[in-house]
Formats: C-alpha cells, sequence, structure tokens
C-alpha cells in the first residue's frame, strides 16, 4: 500500500481512466521504480513529480507500453494493457510527448500530425493503401495545428522548427490520436517563462476538450498551476498523493525535494 | 539504336528497378541493407530455375520469382526488427555472402558454374528481338515507378517514412514499427526480384558472383549518389552511375574504386546526394521554379 498521504478528492462521480497497480521496473538490478500505485480519473490533470531519477519517465514509459514492468500491471478503462507494446496502447487512445522532442525532422509539420491521424488505419491491411491527409483529415490535422498556433508552419519541415514550436507540434501530433489519455514527458523544459505560460494555456484547453492529462514536470509554478492532483515519486517510490495545495505542504514532498531539516 | 545501346539501356532499367527497391528499404524506411544484390540473387535464380527445370515461361517465372524473393525478404526483414543501424547493415553484408556462397555450393543453384540455357522471352512463339525486351524492362520501370508514387502518397508510406525518422516516435503514434519494417523489406525486395528475372532472361546465363557485395555497393552507391529517399534520385543515380563506366570505357576496370570513392565524397560532402531533398543542387532547382510563382516555397509542403 501506499506510504504517504492520501486524501480523498470526492471526485467518486468520475470513472477511472488509468490504474496503475503496483508496478515495479529494475534495469540491471537498478530498482526504477518500487510498487508504485496510483489511479487517475477522467477529466484530471494529473501531476507526476519528483527529483531526478526519481522514475517519473519510466513510469510514463511503462504506461505507454515501451517496455514492460518487472512486476505489477497497467489498467486503462479497466482493461489490462500491461504488455501492449508501444503501438497498440497508442491505437487504444494514451498518447504521449517526450522528453527530448521527437519530430519527423524530414517531414513537413502537417505530416507529422497526419501520421498520428492515420491510427484506424495502421491496424488494417486495406486502409493501408489509401491515399493519406485526404481532404476530412487534412482538415482535422489543420484544426489541430491551430489549437497549437503552428497553422502558419504546416510546410515547413519539422526539423527546420524551433524546439518551442516543434513541443507545440508534437502536442499536435498526439492529440491526432483522438486520445482519452495525454501523456506530457516535461512540456516545458527548455522553454522560456512566457512559452511554458502559453504551453499551461494549451494544456488547459486540451483538457477543456475533454481529454484528461498526465504530465511529468519539473515547473512547480506550472504543476501546482495546471495539476488536479499530484503524486510525488521519490528513490522510484510514491511518496505521497493529493491535491496540489496539500502536496505542496506536505513534509515529506519538502524533505524529498531540500532535504531534511537541520 | 544500335544493339550495344539497347544492352545498355536495358541494364539501366534493372538498375533503376533494384535502386528504387533499396530506396524504399534504405531511403523511406531507414534500414540499411548492404546486401541488396542477395535478392536481385534470389529473383534471378528462382526466375532462371522456373524456367529452365520447370518449363515455365518468362511471364509466370517473373511473378513467382517477385513472390519468392518478396518471401525471403520478409525473412529479413524479420530479422531487422531485432537488429539497430550498424549490426542490421554488417547482418546483411552477411546475407549477401551467405546467399552467393549457397548460390555457388549447393548443386541445386547449379554451382560456381551458374544455370545456363534460360529462355528470352517469346510472345505468341515469337521470341522477343532485344529491343522489344527493351520495352518490356521500360514498361516494368514504369510499373515500378507508378507504384512507388502510390506507395509514397498511401497511408502505408506515411508510416515507413515515419519508421524511418524517429521509430519511437512512431511507434508511439500506433505504427508498429516491425510489422512496417517487414512490409518495407518484402516490398524493396520484391523490386530486386522483379529485377533478378529481368536480368536472368536477358543475360541467358547466371553466376553466383554477379549478385555478390560488389554488387549491392553499386546499388547502394547509386541510390546515395541521386539521393536517398528520394524517387528522382534512385533514378538519376542508377543512370549516371550504371552508364558511367559505358561511357568512360577505361573506368570499367575501376568500377568499384570509382563507386566507393563516390560514396565516400558523397557522404563527406552532399550526404542528401545529388538531388535529394536540400541538397544544392535539388534547391537551386526547386528556387528556379518557384520564384514564379506567388507564395513560394511555403506552399509546397501544404498541398
Amino acid at each position: 500500500m501506499d506510504h504517504g498521504v492520501e486524501i480523498d478528492l470526492d471526485r467518486g462521480c468520475r470513472a477511472i481512466l488509468l490504474e496503475v497497480r503496483s508496478v515495479s521496473k529494475q534495469f540491471h538490478g537498478v530498482r526504477a521504480l518500487q510498487d508504485v500505485t496510483l489511479s487517475v480519473r477522467q477529466g484530471q490533470v494529473f501531476g507526476v513529480v519528483g527529483p531526478n531519477g526519481a522514475g517519473k519517465t519510466t513510469l510514463f514509459n511503462i504506461v505507454c507500453g515501451v517496455y514492460p514492468p518487472s512486476g505489477g500491471s497497467v489498467l486503462f478503462q479497466g482493461r489490462d494493457i500491461t504488455r501492449l507494446g508501444s503501438a497498440r496502447t497508442a491505437r487504444l487512445g494514451i498518447a504521449r510527448t517526450f522528453q527530448i522532442v521527437r519530430s519527423f525532422p524530414r517531414m513537413t509539420v502537417l505530416d507529422n500530425v497526419l501520421v498520428g491521424c492515420g491510427h484506424r488505419v495502421y491496424g488494417t491491411l486495406s486502409g493501408l493503401v489509401g491515399t493519406y491527409g485526404r481532404e476530412a483529415v487534412r482538415g482535422k490535422a489543420m484544426d489541430l495545428l491551430e489549437l497549437v498556433g503552428l497553422e502558419h508552419a504546416a510546410g515547413t519541415l519539422a526539423g527546420k522548427l524551433p524546439i518551442a514550436l516543434q513541443r507545440r507540434m508534437e502536442v499536435a501530433r498526439a492529440l491526432a490520436l483522438d486520445p482519452l489519455l495525454l501523456l506530457l514527458d516535461e512540456p516545458c523544459a527548455g522553454l522560456a517563462f512566457g512559452e511554458s505560460q502559453d504551453l499551461v494555456e494549451l494544456v488547459r484547453r486540451v483538457r477543456d476538450g475533454g481529454v484528461t492529462v498526465m504530465i511529468v514536470e519539473h515547473n512547480m509554478g506550472v504543476v501546482m498551476s495546471l495539476c488536479d492532483e499530484i503524486a510525488v515519486l521519490d528513490f522510484g517510490v510514491k511518496i505521497a498523493q493529493g491535491p496540489s495545495a496539500a502536496i505542496s505542504s506536505n513534509p515529506r514532498v519538502i524533505e524529498a525535494y531540500l532535504g531534511k531539516e537541520a | 539504336m544500335g544493339l550495344y545501346q539497347v544492352t545498355v539501356a536495358i541494364t539501366t532499367g534493372i538498375y533503376i528497378i533494384l535502386t528504387m527497391g533499396l530506396n524504399t528499404i534504405t531511403g523511406y524506411t531507414g534500414q540499411v541493407s548492404l546486401g541488396h544484390a542477395a535478392f536481385f540473387g534470389v529473383g534471378a535464380y528462382a526466375s532462371a530455375i522456373l524456367s529452365v527445370r520447370y518449363g515455365f515461361p518468362f511471364w509466370v517465372a517473373l511473378p513467382l520469382a517477385i513472390i519468392s524473393t518478396a518471401l525471403v525478404g520478409a525473412v529479413l526483414g524479420a530479422v531487422s526488427t531485432r537488429l539497430r543501424e550498424d549490426s542490421l547493415a554488417i547482418t546483411t553484408i552477411g546475407i549477401n555472402f551467405v546467399m552467393v556462397s549457397v548460390f555457388k555450393y549447393s548443386s541445386f543453384f547449379g554451382g560456381a558454374l551458374g544455370i545456363g540455357g534460360i529462355r528470352y522471352p517469346s510472345l505468341f512463339g515469337h521470341t522477343l528481338t532485344k529491343p522489344e525486351y527493351l520495352l518490356v524492362v521500360a514498361a516494368c520501370v514504369a510499373l515500378g515507378v507508378w507504384l512507388d508514387r502510390r506507395l509514397v502518397r498511401s497511408w502505408l508510406g506515411l508510416a515507413l517514412r515515419a519508421v524511418g525518422q524517429d521509430e519511437a516516435a512512431a511507434e508511439s503514434l500506433g505504427v508498429d514499427s516491425p510489422r512496417f519494417k517487414i512490409v518495407a523489406f518484402m516490398i524493396g525486395t520484391a523490386y530486386a526480384g522483379a529485377a533478378g528475372s529481368l536480368y536472368a532472361h536477358f543475360m541467358t546465363f547466371i553466376s553466383p558472383q554477379d549478385f555478390g557485395f560488389p554488387m549491392s555497393i553499386s546499388i547502394i552507391s547509386m541510390a546515395v549518389f541521386g539521393g536517398l529517399g528520394t524517387l528522382r534520385g534512385a533514378i538519376l543515380g542508377s543512370c549516371v552511375l550504371g552508364l558511367a563506366p559505358e561511357v568512360f570505357r577505361p573506368l570499367v576496370e575501376y568500377r568499384n574504386l570509382m563507386y566507393g570513392a563516390l560514396l565516400l565524397l558523397m557522404m563527406r560532402f552532399q550526404p542528401q546526394g545529388l538531388i535529394g531533398d536540400g541538397s544544392v543542387v535539388w534547391e537551386r532547382i526547386r528556387s528556379l521554379f518557384a520564384s514564379g510563382r506567388v507564395p513560394g516555397r511555403a506552399e509546397r509542403g501544404g498541398v
């Protein structure tokens, strides 16, 4: 069970979208995650914070199916997705961005988004030979680019965009999956203050559009202003979970971040 | 056109088909294959054996050769999903040597002497002349070009390019990269199978060394020289490098040296190839054509 503080959010009416059940992960004997349990409810912005090396990205990768956990399981809409693999997990509706931006550099920004739009086709055989990016699909991709403010850059090669804009493109691309859950891995890393503010606005808009968001972020200002609920990881263990306000005053969290008081 | 020119044109056509196939695997999908000649050989031997031993006409042997080569390609594709970049490149070299040895030491494939007596294709009882055979090759090139354009415009082509440019990102968007890599290998080796069949029935005699590692290097040099990842690059590369030894006769002896040196020079100074996306020459050409249009360059990708 959890060691940390659990505060009931009185959100029982909202269904649980994602459940991480006592997940552990070891890399060559190094324990990256130990017995982490948490659940994300529909419509939340759920933050995962913790010092460097706490296991946040490992947790994301397990949820996204990049690699399976050493122990425990992941449930999405009640369905076990623990060993589904990255692509199938994505097609079920879990989208993600990367800590270090990963674009398709020699494709246009629009084509980058269109790759995400193809998620209904990739599992089939017949759909694959159809021409990509016909009118309707391209309209959808352009709408997404407009949402992130990149409609003017649709024809630019993605590799030529500055990082801040590639981040936005990644969000548009992830949303092209029509996800139920969007995982953002340090979306503000390397961004200037103003750019971070824009990104916070964008995440709000995404949530208002009905997408549940799970976010790893170092910038505490961003986390506090965005997240409804926060889980704190330290050395691969969840040490606290609760609403933002309660977390920032939790002594265990302060200790993990700032060290023990003398 | 004299018979010599016809022969050169047929050879160039076969090179174009080979390079288009490699371009699908290495250009679009980013899977470095240094053993493409092995599949050229599989196609040639399949077609030769079907024709000589089992009496199939060329028109039946050709599609069967394509299918069997694609199946062998699927096996390599399946292997490739477990390997990354450099180890895949080395594995494909190994596969090339293994295939040549199989052709050379197995009596089923005619051993070191190869297979002779492959019939020239005939149509309604009339054996095709060389110029007529050139038409067959040209038709195959045209079909290959058309299929390549279809591929590039399809969801499949988009997914292949996504895998080629960032595998993890492609996976995160629902593209199962192992499956798509196998498909890429099947398509690319199918092209090689067609080229092999055309080659076997043109030469009427094939032997293992036709399909060795130097041939693989020639094919990849053509793709890289023209511009990896573009159809126009594949075609230009095979035309230029295919014709160069014919035009500069004394070069024939140094063919491999020339290809190797070119490969190095291109990698160092113009990795995009002669007319690949973003290469100096191609940017020039594009700006020449774009200058007349009002919105210019930005318009292009949006369409």
